[in-house]
């Protein structure tokens, strides 16, 4: 049987009320993404990108369709396996960093770890060394710039060593020279063996990673992947995988 | 001057590092006396009107002990002309005692309930954001329960401490107001202070089901688009 790859998505349904209507943020979305990927999804905004970074995260269920990761099909997992899975495989970053206000940058780092018996603060401290803190420790969120939180964002989501980091718009809230190096950081993540996963609007995003997948009304209508021998052409496929 | 700034500087440092020098470990009662400090102006308001609701219970529960002490005394013999008009007062109070003892506890409820869910509605973001990375709904409801069981804890003891200090003063005035001029006994026993704690647990317990069930009931994604 061959390898699978470690996120796979097929055939997505997922659909939203808003108010009376009812909005199809995913409509028949299937992807494939391979260990060790960056890819960008690119779209406008509603076009169901973040949709899709919910369901890979295992923070929703579609309607139809499976969402497997690392061979487990996420979407029949119950709430707190969920959790767990999250807890686990996932890093998560956000727009608006959603950091804890009361707390310090490395406290905000070791909050997915507070529950657990072994706390590797010296782990937490190395990793906000490494994204360029590492005298910002004791600051509280409000005592940094948009930036500075972004990377205590990223340090939180590397705590727990995840294959998996899903990031959506992670430049949409910084100034355009912090975002370079965010994204160079993310390009190191990604040459480590990290797979990232970025919904973004930043076409200084897409251009660093290795695939770029366009979505609009819920469809994927194009994507590019580059290669050894230059760039490969994705495209859409209806209930399948990946095409190359 | 700068040296002895220096000085200060590191051991402001070293408070907030272990004692082998890597940095305090973040642990969930942390995190709630954290928050809890956060919104200090609301919990200080919630801890009062706990406190003054335990006072009125452990005030009327002693008043009612006083009265049965008084007439388990004065059972033999002829009645004075007092304890005729402080049995009259013991059967209002028989009447009352249940009923103040239920509108503290309704309103303590009601206390609780309120600041748990003025903070889950606050807190929502954040709360959102906790099990967005990995905690779950079960850990996130054991850190609203940490916090609220910790105003409902302080609020019972400053009740209680409070009542130690004004039930003597209380007895030494003779209560001539609320006793329509009769010396009304008073008597603290530790029945009064067992049931004050009680109605402070059953109170959070129950205030707290309607928060819990938001938070429980809520998805972490609506929580995160409502902010986007």
């Amino acid at each position: 049987m061959p390898d699978r790859p470690l996120i796979e998505t097929v055939d997505l349904v997922k659909t939203y009320r808003v108010g009376s209507s009812t909005v199809k943020a995913l409509d028949h979305f299937s992807i494939d993404i391979e260990e060790g990927e960056m890819v960008a999804i690119m779209g406008p905004s509603g076009s169901g990108k973040t949709s899709l970074l919910n369901l890979i995260g295992a923070l929703d269920r579609p309607d139809s369709g499976t969402v497997r990761v690392k061979n487990v099909e996420i979407d029949r997992l119950g709430e707190e396996q969920r959790a767990r899975f999250r807890k686990h495989n996932i890093g998560f970053i956000f727009q608006f960093f959603n950091l804890i206000p009361s707390l310090t940058a490395i406290e905000n780092v070791l909050v997915p770890i507070m529950f657990e018996k072994e706390k590797p603060t010296r782990k937490a401290a190395d990793l906000l060394e490494r994204v360029g803190l590492g005298d910002r420790f004791d600051h509280l969120p409000g005592m940094l710039s948009g930036g500075e939180r972004q990377r205590v964002a990223i340090a939180r989501a590397l705590i727990n060593d995840p294959l998996i980091i899903l990031a959506d718009e992670p430049t949409g809230n910084i100034d355009s020279e912090t975002a370079r190096e965010i994204v160079s950081l993310f390009k190191e993540l990604n040459d480590e063996g990290k797979t990232l996963v970025l919904a973004t609007h930043d076409r200084l995003v897409a251009g660093r990673a290795k695939v770029m997948v366009k979505i609009r009304d819920g469809r994927m209508v194009r994507g590019k992947a580059h290669s050894r021998d230059g760039m490969m052409s994705l495209s859409p496929k209806e209930g399948g995988g990946r095409e190359k | 001057m700068r040296d002895r700034e220096g000085r200060l500087a590191t051991r402001k440092k070293a408070r907030k590092r272990g004692p082998d020098g890597d940095p305090k470990r973040l642990t969930p009662l942390g995190y709630i006396l954290r928050e809890t400090w956060r919104n200090r102006s609301r919990t200080f308001f919630s801890i009062t009107g706990i406190a003054s609701l335990a006072l009125l219970f452990i005030l009327f529960s002693s008043m009612d002990k006083g009265l049965e002490d008084y007439f388990e005394d004065e059972s033999e013999g002829v009645p004075s002309d007092e304890s005729k008009e402080l049995f009259k007062v013991k059967q209002v109070m028989d009447d009352w005692v249940y009923l103040i003892s239920v509108l503290c506890w309704a309103l303590m409820v009601l206390v609780v309930m309120n600041t748990a869910t003025i903070t889950v509605v606050e807190r929502k973001l954040e709360l959102g954001s906790l099990r967005a990375i990995g905690i779950s709904s079960v850990q996130v409801s054991f850190l609203v329960i940490g916090s609220m069981m910790l105003i409902v804890a302080a609020g019972i003891a400053s009740g209680l401490l409070a009542s130690l200090v004004l039930i003597p003063l209380l007895d030494i005035a003779n209560l001539s107001m609320l006793g329509g001029g009769l010396d009304l006994p008073l008597v603290y026993d530790p029945v009064s202070i067992l049931n004050t704690i009680l109605l402070g647990l059953g109170s959070g317990a129950l205030g707290l089901i309607p928060p819990l069930l938001m938070i429980i009931r809520s998805s972490p994604v609506e929580v995160l688009r409502d902010a986007g």
